[in-house]
């Protein structure tokens, strides 16, 4: 019993929220495979995914944004409000960017991309679970082109003269990341060019994600002031 | 100008000035000069006069029993004798004594500058006449004290009466306002007159001098026909008080009778002009205003005819003039109060100034007004208000004009900023349709580059699987690599849609990004040497597409004939080119043979590096190949194959997107 309650405890629990049956069935075949992953609950819907998330909160939360009755993205914000241990992943068919980043300004940490090779994918789920997070040379791109923008004119000299704008900022590491990312290099060579490990610079990029999501959050704050919404 | 204050007072109190006439009395009154506390004695009273049709008459024959019988006195009492147009001479006898026992001086004057001729006889200490003749037509040495009226000292021996005669013949009217003084009185009330009248021409003098300068500063016609009409109404008013003949033109006869008529048609047509400018009657009444220049015309005429016969033309001129006032007064009241024009109502104001001290005169000129130093210089006073009045109303004008002047600027810019407006809508259309033209343009190019590319390579790819798939010669794991590869040609496709912001290393790294997943359980190491390399601004979707799938094809070449361990992917600049080499430790090929032979493989990168200006080149032995594609820094379309490809996609978009929140075509 004992064993088996450490094996329950370590097992990494999924759920799922996908109308599309192809891939709920790619995921499971992929997961029967992996010992280590235990799907827990399936929705197929948006209203669906909201309910689950009123039960035991999950290890890992995939969620297709296009469901039929609304966005994922209102799924993957109540997640991150009411499972805030909860890695939460985007299902996406080509890793379109666009989506990625609102997914990830949302509370995502990281996306999966639906035509990957089982094998792929538990190793997709693995690795966020164990704190890293994927990304593209155009995620990397947009992220970085995100945070320079919009640039107060003191920013440049790094003395910001706008207090009234809380700004996020990227560490000189962070930014050093995410260029390389842009230039084409992976994890692995990021790594060995800074002299860190490989699960530290995926774990820079999950930071940066954080760090997205409060950006985006200031910065709506920030815009509601400016139009009034908000004292 | 006498004239208009007859005609005006024959106008408005005919009933009053008809019964004037002069009666016949028994006896002449007697004055006696030394009446206690006596300044001015009028002597209408005491004339006996007698009217001389013929004036033929000498003092002589008025002295003879028969004539002298005939003279007679007037009756009311009245201050001026008044005989209008007369053509008579008129003989008027008086009486003075003096029962003092001392010789008294006095002071007899005719209060009225316009009398062509006066004689007086006065007889001397023998009892023999003495005469004096002077007058208007004579000139000015001839009067016995000089003074604009006429004046004769009078010195009459103690406990005597004496007879005077006076002899009065007038060209144009006859008024006999007469009166005796004493020479003190008669010395302060002339000095008094004179400091009145200087009074009024020097302020007429300084209206003059200001408004002639503000024509030569503003060359407005108004200011000039305004001093022209103030010269000519001066000069009137100086010829007929008197002043004229006194300071101005002394020793002329002839002039000095006719001048006041002269003038006075000068001022009236002056007067005309000047309303005709300041009212702006041309375009406001326009047919009152050619009756305007044709009385304008008739006092220039009428001008003419007082020098050739001012006996002629006198008559008629006092009907005209009559026409005239009234004519002003219509066109003022016209233009004040039915075509509510404010200056005619500051116009028929200082009109009418004028026009009541012109009755006053009048009226004391016909007894019904005492005279005083108001009657006295009622013309004067009516004048100079009128004046006064006009200049104001030039002042007006002024401002008037200069608001209009301000009003019109604004309307002009209003004008102008709405066909600014209106050429900025203009641009705003047309601009909006060329961009549509151009997007239009920039769709169909699109359209034509993805239909070319997914014949090329994914609909091909598709159907040779179907193919193989249908007659079972292809397995599962065959056809699921054949599939990967069109995914991966699709998210090729689709990344050469995102913005790559001319960065060369960014889409290698996509390309790199998308095929990694190929390269894992191969056993193919990629070495990724990439350094970095300028912008290039021409790296639209089309030509990013172009690229992406030369190096894409030159990847899955090495994965499928090489047989490579190595795949090594570096960039650099040589020459002012971007060089980016694709090198495999492979076992090489012919390239000449290929690129002859059948392999469409090469073909297919040549055709691509020609249409983006890029050059290719393969380097292949025995040690691996290399594959070095060189690209221009700056597009030069003139070296690139297809002319399409001149057009920037990029700047044919609709807005630079923000990739955040701008609209951004998504495919998949």
């Amino acid at each position: 019993m004992r064993s088996n309650t450490s094996l329950e405890q370590s097992l990494i629990h999924v759920v799922l929220v996908e109308d599309d049956v192809n891939f709920q069935d790619a995921l499971i075949a992929a997961i029967e495979t992996a010992p280590d992953i235990a799907l827990r609950a399936m929705a197929s819907s948006r209203a669906q995914g909201l309910r689950l998330l009123e039960q035991t909160p999950a290890d890992v939360l995939l969620v297709d944004l296009g469901l039929p009755d609304g966005s994922g993205i209102d799924v993957i914000r109540a997640a991150h409000e009411r499972w805030p241990t909860c890695n939460i992943m985007v299902c996406t068919t080509f890793g379109d960017e666009m989506h990625v980043l609102q997914s990830i300004e949302a509370g995502a940490a990281g996306y999966l991309l639906k035509d990957s090779a089982p094998q792929n994918m538990v190793n997709e789920i693995r690795s966020l679970h164990g704190g890293g997070s994927p990304i593209s040379p155009q995620i990397a791109r947009k992220i970085l082109t995100r945070f320079r923008q919009p640039v107060p004119s003191g920013a440049i000299l790094g003395e910001p003269r706008e207090p009234a704008k809380p700004r996020v900022a990227l560490s000189d590491k962070e930014q050093e990341v995410l260029e390389c990312i842009t230039k084409g290099f992976t994890s692995r060579e990021i790594a060995a060019l800074m002299s860190v490990s490989n699960h530290t610079v995926i774990t820079f990029v999950r930071r940066i994600y954080a760090k997205l999501e409060v950006h985006s959050k200031t910065e709506a704050v920030y815009e509601a002031r400016n139009q009034g919404l908000l004292p | 100008m006498k004239r208009a204050i007859r005609v005006f007072c024959l106008s408005l109190g005919a009933l009053i000035l008809l019964p004037w006439s002069v009666q016949a009395m028994a006896t002449d009154r007697v004055l006696d000069a030394r009446q206690p506390g006596q300044g001015a004695a009028s002597l209408t009273e005491y004339f006996a006069i007698l009217e001389d049709p013929g004036q033929a008459l000498t003092l002589a024959d008025v002295q003879k029993p028969d004539v002298a019988a005939r003279f007679a006195t007037v009756r009311p009492p009245a201050e001026v004798l008044n005989y209008r147009s007369t053509r008579s001479a008129y003989w008027l006898r008086l009486t003075l004594r003096n029962a003092s026992g001392q010789p008294v001086k006095q002071m007899l004057e005719i209060g009225y500058p316009l009398l062509s001729y006066i004689e007086l006889h006065q007889p001397a200490a023998d009892g023999r006449y003495q005469s004096v003749a002077t007058g208007a037509a004579k000139p000015f040495f001839t009067r016995p004290y000089p003074n604009r009226f006429f004046v004769f000292p009078l010195v009459l021996p103690a406990r005597s009466d004496q007879v005077v005669y006076l002899r009065i013949r007038s060209t144009i009217v006859m008024q006999i306002p007469a009166r005796l003084w004493e020479p003190e009185a008669y010395a302060a009330m002339a000095r008094d007159d004179y400091v009145t009248q200087a009074w009024y021409f020097g302020m007429v003098t300084a209206l003059l001098l200001f408004n002639l300068l503000l024509f030569i500063a503003l060359r407005d016609g108004v200011y000039l026909s305004y001093v022209v009409f103030g010269i000519c109404m001066a000069l009137t008013t100086s010829a007929g008080n008197g002043w004229g003949k006194e300071f101005i033109w002394p020793d002329t006869t002839w002039w000095s009778d006719i001048a006041v008529s002269v003038l006075g048609a000068y001022t009236y047509a002056a007067l005309l002009a000047f309303m005709r400018r300041l009212l702006g009657t041309r375009e406001l009444v326009p047919r009152l205003d050619r009756l305007i220049q044709a009385f304008i015309g008739i006092h220039l005429l009428l001008s003419v005819g007082f020098a050739v016969s001012i006996e002629t033309f006198t008559a008629p001129s006092s009907q005209i003039g009559l026409a005239t006032l009234l004519l002003i007064l219509f066109v003022g009241i016209y233009c004040a109060f039915v075509k509510k024009q404010r200056m005619a109502t500051f116009f028929v104001i200082a009109y009418s100034l004028w026009v009541s001290g012109v009755l006053v005169v009048g009226l004391r000129g016909y007894g019904v007004l005492p005279p005083n130093a108001f009657t006295m210089n009622g013309w004067q006073l009516g004048s100079v208000f009128e004046m006064l009045l006009l200049a104001f109303a030039l002042a007006y004008r002024f401002n008037m004009i200069r608001r209009k002047a301000a009003d019109d600027v604004q309307q002009a810019n209003a004008g102008l900023e709405a066909r600014l407006q209106a050429r900025e809508a203009e641009l705003t259309r047309s601009y909006k349709l060329l961009r549509e033209i151009e997007l239009r343009q920039s769709l169909y190019q699109e359209r034509q580059r993805l239909m070319q590319d997914m014949h090329d390579g994914l609909g091909s790819s598709l159907t040779s699987a179907l193919r193989m798939a249908e007659h079972g010669r292809m397995d599962k794991d065959k056809i699921a690599l054949v599939i990967r590869g069109c995914i991966d040609d699709l998210k090729l496709a689709i990344d050469s849609y995102e913005v790559v912001d001319a960065d060369l290393l960014l889409l290698l790294a996509t390309l790199r990004f998308r095929l990694e997943p190929r390269l894992e359980g191969t056993g193919i190491a990629m070495r990724w040497e990439v350094q970095a390399v300028p912008p290039m601004d021409w790296l639209n979707p089309r030509n990013a597409l172009h690229i992406l799938r030369i190096l894409q094809e030159a990847i899955t070449n090495i994965m499928r004939h090489a047989e490579a361990t190595e795949i090594r992917v570096a960039t650099g600049v040589r020459d002012g080119r971007v060089l980016v080499t694709i090198t495999d430790n492979g076992k090489g090929f012919q390239v000449k043979q290929a690129q002859n032979g059948n392999g469409k493989g090469l073909a297919n990168q040549m055709r691509r590096a020609q249409a983006i200006g890029a050059e290719i080149a393969w380097e292949s032995g025995e040690a691996g190949t290399t594959l070095t594609l060189s690209l221009p820094v700056v597009f030069q379309a003139d070296k690139a194959g297809a002319a399409l490809a001149s057009v920037p996609l990029g700047s044919l978009s609709p807005a630079s997107p923000t990739p955040w929140l701008g609209v951004r075509p998504i495919v998949g």
